[in-house]
């Protein structure tokens, strides 16, 4: 039985420039376990079907089904608490706030728990010590490197313990010794029983993932098309 | 780690907006709370000299006119009746309760003769008299029966000091005390006790009495029923000038006071409007992680209460102290420096309904936020 189900998804957005049809008619299934990567080039719908995926984005039309919830039918603030109980976002840059330390950043998801404030601090220090950064856990942002930032940013999307990642080209700032650093935690993640969903135009990176889907001008496909 | 945290971390970590929005509000409270404590002040020090000092109500007889003519002439010297204050007009007075009256000063007021002179016989009872005029200052003691005290005139022209004795009507009177300098009418008097006084005038009744009250106005209407054979007036032109001053410093305060709110509402909105712009990314993030909306409204609305809590205090201890260093240059006169709880209650939740007031719109347009739209700004 998969965890995740998109059924019929369309997304359409209305700009300035007229009407914008970023997904067409979008199945997907996702198995709990798998890294699975969204791949294709730059427009094509990547980001905008991860944040489907994540609850961010309700789609035009269609379902979303994850862990038998019907995600998008539920009232606004229950979606928060799904996002806060379900997932977690890596993003490509600038995802942590800028006066918290590497710590605060990584409790985030706690401070809208019950925990208290002792086991908060030992739950985040518990994922930074698995991303490798308990030494640098008082710094701000600016004084990590955009490596060391990206960790930070997994420990925060971990430490609520969720079912799912979704990373959205999270390698796409980071040069490539870096980038293999983060796709290794991220197997290391899987392997301990983590689904994960990753956005990339990298073909590189797909080594590292289970399963990869194409997409192009908003439709998937299993195979990569060329032109 | 609580939402609160998050809310001081923000202040703490970005300094120069923190700092701007502080001084906002330390300035618009402070200056506020500077005008209404000096506008306070000089109301306190106009009641004070209304009520404690001086009279503002005189009683004294109706003089009746009718003219002795003799064929259009009229004879000069005898042409009106004063009719007495009598001594019951006190009691009268004393039982009336609610004339707010403060203090009752009667007076005999007479003449008397020396050698030379024509003098000013003015019978009071000191402790009433010195209660309603501090200004008085005796040199020497009080008088007992068959003493008197001079004013100072009296004293330089006539070469008199304390010990020395002073003719009236034949009889001579032990100067006790002389009156200091007050450049009023005292200066040129002889001052005794009602018995003496009455020894040496013959008069027996009252001359004037003073009264100082709480409330002249509405003294003066029932007095002036109360006593058909009195003049009542109120005397309180010296200080009206002041009072109307005063009044007007209140309601300058007023105007500037509620500007300043005005002013400091839309400097702190366009502040936060501006510092929610730059926060929809980190917003976005929030929103993703899974804050719902009001945790996020709970976190910008304790940041602005905080800020403006503390505002508030530091602004309203700021105009308190500022009048105290500025009464002595600006009035010439030192302001006491006096907590008033009611005004810092004012004060301070002036300052923290400001914050709110002015975080309402930007706050609104947070939570709004789509958290897609806030992430695409990453
Ligand atoms: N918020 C939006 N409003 C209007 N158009 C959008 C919005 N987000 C994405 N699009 C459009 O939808 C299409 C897919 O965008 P996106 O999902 O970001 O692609 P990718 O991540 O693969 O680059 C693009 O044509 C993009 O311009
Ligand atoms: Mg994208």
């Amino acid at each position: 039985m998969s965890l995740i189900r998109v059924c019929e998804a369309t997304k359409t957005y209305r700009g300035g420039d007229g009407v914008v049809e970023a997904l067409k008619n979008v199945n997907l299934e996702i198995a709990e376990g798998e890294f699975l990567a969204l791949m294709g080039p730059s427009g094509s719908g990547k980001s905008t079907l991860l944040s489907i995926l994540g609850g961010l984005n309700p789609p035009t039309s269609g379902k979303l089904i994850i862990d038998d919830i019907d995600v998008y039918a539920l009232a606004p603030e229950r979606l928060a608490d799904f996002r806060h109980e379900y997932v977690g976002f890596v993003f490509q840059q600038y995802q942590l706030i800028p006066y918290l330390t590497a710590l605060e950043n990584v409790m985030l998801p706690l401070a809208i728990s019950s925990r208290p404030g002792k086991e908060q601090r030992e739950m985040a220090l518990a994922v930074l010590d698995k991303v490798g950064l308990t030494s640098k856990s008082l710094r701000l942002p600016s004084q990590l490197s955009g490596g060391e930032q990206n960790r930070v940013a997994i420990a925060r999307a971990i430490v609520n313990q969720p079912a799912i990642i979704f990373a959205d080209e999270p390698t796409g700032s980071l040069d490539s010794k870096t980038a293999v650093e983060l796709l290794e935690l991220f197997q290391a993640l899987n392997r301990d029983g983590l689904t994960i969903i990753m956005v990339t135009h990298n073909k590189e990176n797909l080594e590292w993932v289970s399963r990869t889907v194409y997409i192009r001008d908003g439709v998937l496909a299993s195979m990569p098309q060329e032109t | 780690m609580t939402l609160t945290d998050i809310a001081i971390q923000n202040l703490r970590r970005r300094k120069g907006k923190t700092a701007f929005l502080l001084l906002t509000f330390i300035l618009v409270i402070g200056i506020t709370v500077t005008l209404n404590t000096l506008a306070k002040g000089m109301q306190d020090n106009l009641q004070k000299s209304l009520t404690q000092y001086g009279a503002n109500v005189e009683i004294t007889p109706k003089s009746e006119h009718f003219t002795l003519s003799y064929g259009g002439l009229s004879i000069p010297g005898v042409n009106y009746e004063i009719k007495s204050l009598n001594n019951n007009i006190l009691a009268k007075i004393k039982t009336s309760t609610n004339l707010m009256i403060n203090g009752i000063a009667p007076k005999i007021i007479g003449s008397a003769v020396s050698v030379s002179n024509h003098f000013l016989v003015i019978g009071v009872d000191f402790p009433s008299e010195l209660k309603m005029k501090p200004w008085w200052h005796i040199q020497g003691r009080q008088p007992a029966d068959g003493e008197v005290i001079i004013g100072s005139n009296l004293a330089r022209q006539g070469n008199l000091v304390v010990g020395s004795t002073l003719e009236l009507n034949h009889q001579t009177y032990p100067v006790v005390g002389v009156m200091q300098e007050t450049g009023g009418s005292e200066d040129n008097g002889v001052f005794t006790n009602f018995d003496t006084s009455r020894a040496i005038t013959g008069i027996d009744s009252w001359s004037m009495i003073e009264l100082n009250t709480s409330d002249p106005d509405k003294t003066t209407v029932s007095l002036a029923k109360l006593l058909p054979e009195a003049n009542v007036a109120e005397v309180s032109q010296l200080v009206q000038g002041t009072k109307e001053s005063v009044d007007r410093f209140s309601n300058f305060s007023l105007i500037v006071s509620s500007l300043l709110g005005i002013i400091g509402v839309l400097i702190v909105f366009v502040t936060t409007t501006g510092n929610i712009n730059d926060r929809i990314a980190e917003l976005g993030i929030l929103r993703a992680i899974g804050f719902r909306r009001r945790h996020i409204l709970s976190i910008l609305i304790q940041e602005i209460s905080l800020v403006s809590l503390s505002g508030g205090v530091l602004g309203f201890f700021l105009g308190l102290l500022t009048p105290t260093l500025l009464g002595p240059i600006a009035f010439q006169k030192a302001v006491t420096f006096q907590l008033h709880p009611l005004m810092a209650l004012l004060s301070i939740g002036a300052s923290v309904l400001i914050g709110i007031v002015s975080i309402v719109l930007p706050a609104r347009r947070a939570i709004l936020l789509d958290p897609l739209a806030a992430l695409s700004y990453i």
